[in-house]
């Protein structure tokens, strides 16, 4: 079923790509929305304007990042530089461990699964 | 970047500010200036407006992700443009269409009403005003008034074998024609407002028609016997035509009035009606081939079997 396939995989990355974001703001310390994009994009996670920005919105709302404008130093059109707060390193250290757990678990079915495929042939 | 350009850009923002709405204005002022300046930096990095612009999708949608991050109720996608306007185009025809005809209905009705003892025949709300005791036809804002200069005429003629139809045309008045049992045509008229000499004349043309010409009188009050030979021709204006049993082949015309047929009970017809605005009687059609042939348009007005 592809619809529940794109369904799925819509909600999956929800979540991944919040952590992902954040993950980069922390690594750049300071960044800008196109950049944000620019960087994705290499590492082949592709994310779309009219979801980035909202989202940076909503977590500048949340108190997790923190935002100031620079007009100086450009091509003459000011930016809007991203970087994580306090509560946000916080926050992006709880999403770590929240994932890492998961994947745990997602590792162990998957092992698990091969073991009892083992049992199953042997 | 380009006039043209800008223009688009500035549309486009525009239309997010619209949908961005349920957002506080310096928020919103912010989400603008980031939204801008993403698209200047896209553009300066040699990507085309028009890309950008696809790839950030339509302004109600960024602002729709914008309200649903903040938990805000989501605006409606905006119709195109085109279907805004063939709704208001359709629904301004539609309701000038509407208004026209309630205003004809309500100026014009009744379409016709016919006082008979009063003599009176009004129709399309007094458009058309026809006062019989007074003589008096009303034609919009024109009215017709009757100078009583009276005067009365009447005579007979024998058919030759060859006079096989009778044409008569008037103005307004009643004209009423009998049958009858010998070869002879007779009329009385009384008439009002003859312009000059009253002519009173049965006249016979070459191909056999006998003609009466009452058209120049203002009104006319006639009965006619017309012998079973003689087929009928009978046009005119405004008044009644009545036709009592008669036994020849029939076309009258007249434009506002009333025109009677009474059926001989011992012939058979077979009819051709026409009636624009009114009310008609029904009338038995026979099948049989030798069935006289009976014609009679009425414009407004009604056509009676008495």
């Amino acid at each position: 079923m592809p619809s529940s396939l794109e369904n799925w995989k819509t909600q999956i990355k929800k979540g991944y790509l919040e952590l992902c974001i954040l993950l980069l703001i922390q690594s750049q310390k300071r960044v800008y929305g196109f950049d944000i994009i620019e960087k994705l994009k290499a590492l082949s996670l592709p994310i779309k304007e009219g979801t980035l920005y909202p989202l940076l919105n909503r977590m500048s709302a949340d108190k997790i990042l923190s935002s100031e404008w620079e007009t100086e130093n450009l091509k003459g059109h000011p930016r809007k530089f991203y970087s994580l707060t306090l509560l946000g390193e916080e926050v992006i250290l709880k999403m770590q461990n929240e994932f890492e757990s998961m994947n745990q678990i997602f590792k162990k079915l998957k092992q698990g699964e091969k073991q009892s495929g083992n049992n199953r042939a042997s | 970047m380009a006039t043209t350009e800008q223009v688009k850009l500035e549309h486009y923002l525009g239309r997010l500010d619209k949908a961005l709405s349920p957002i506080a204005i310096s928020e919103r002022a912010e989400i603008i200036t980031e939204i801008k300046s993403h698209i200047l930096e896209a553009t300066s990095n040699e990507q085309s407006l028009d890309e950008i612009m696809t790839s950030m999708g339509e302004p109600e949608q960024v602002a729709n992700r914008y309200l649903m991050e903040k938990g805000l109720k989501i605006q409606k996608p905006p119709r195109h443009p085109i279907i805004k306007w063939l709704v208001i185009g359709f629904l301004g025809t539609f309701g000038l269409a509407s208004l026209t005809i309630i205003f004809l209905v309500w100026k014009f009705s009744p379409i016709i009403k016919v006082d008979e003892e009063k003599g009176r025949v009004v129709i399309l709300g007094g458009l058309i005003d026809i006062d019989e005791s007074q003589g008096k036809v009303k034609f919009g804002s024109s009215t017709m008034i009757n100078q009583r200069s009276e005067s009365h005429f009447e005579g007979s003629r024998s058919l030759t074998p060859s006079e096989k139809k009778f044409v008569l045309n008037f103005q307004n008045g009643n004209i009423t024609l009998n049958s009858e049992k010998t070869e002879k045509l007779t009329w009385k008229c009384d008439t009002e407002g003859g312009v000059n000499t009253p002519a009173s004349e049965v006249n016979s043309n070459t191909s056999g028609q006998l003609l009466l010409n009452l058209e120049e009188f203002k009104k006319i009050d006639c009965v006619f016997s017309v012998p079973k030979t003689l087929a009928l021709n009978i046009s005119g204006q405004n008044g009644k035509i009545k036709f009592n049993e008669i036994e020849s082949q029939t076309t009258a015309q007249l434009i506002n009035g009333d025109i009677s047929f009474l059926p001989n009970p011992n012939t058979k017809y077979k009819f051709d009606l026409k009636l624009n605005r009114g009310i008609m009687d029904e009338f038995i059609n026979s099948e049989d081939e030798g069935a006289l042939l009976i014609s009679l348009k009425l414009e407004n007005g009604r056509i009676l079997k008495k």
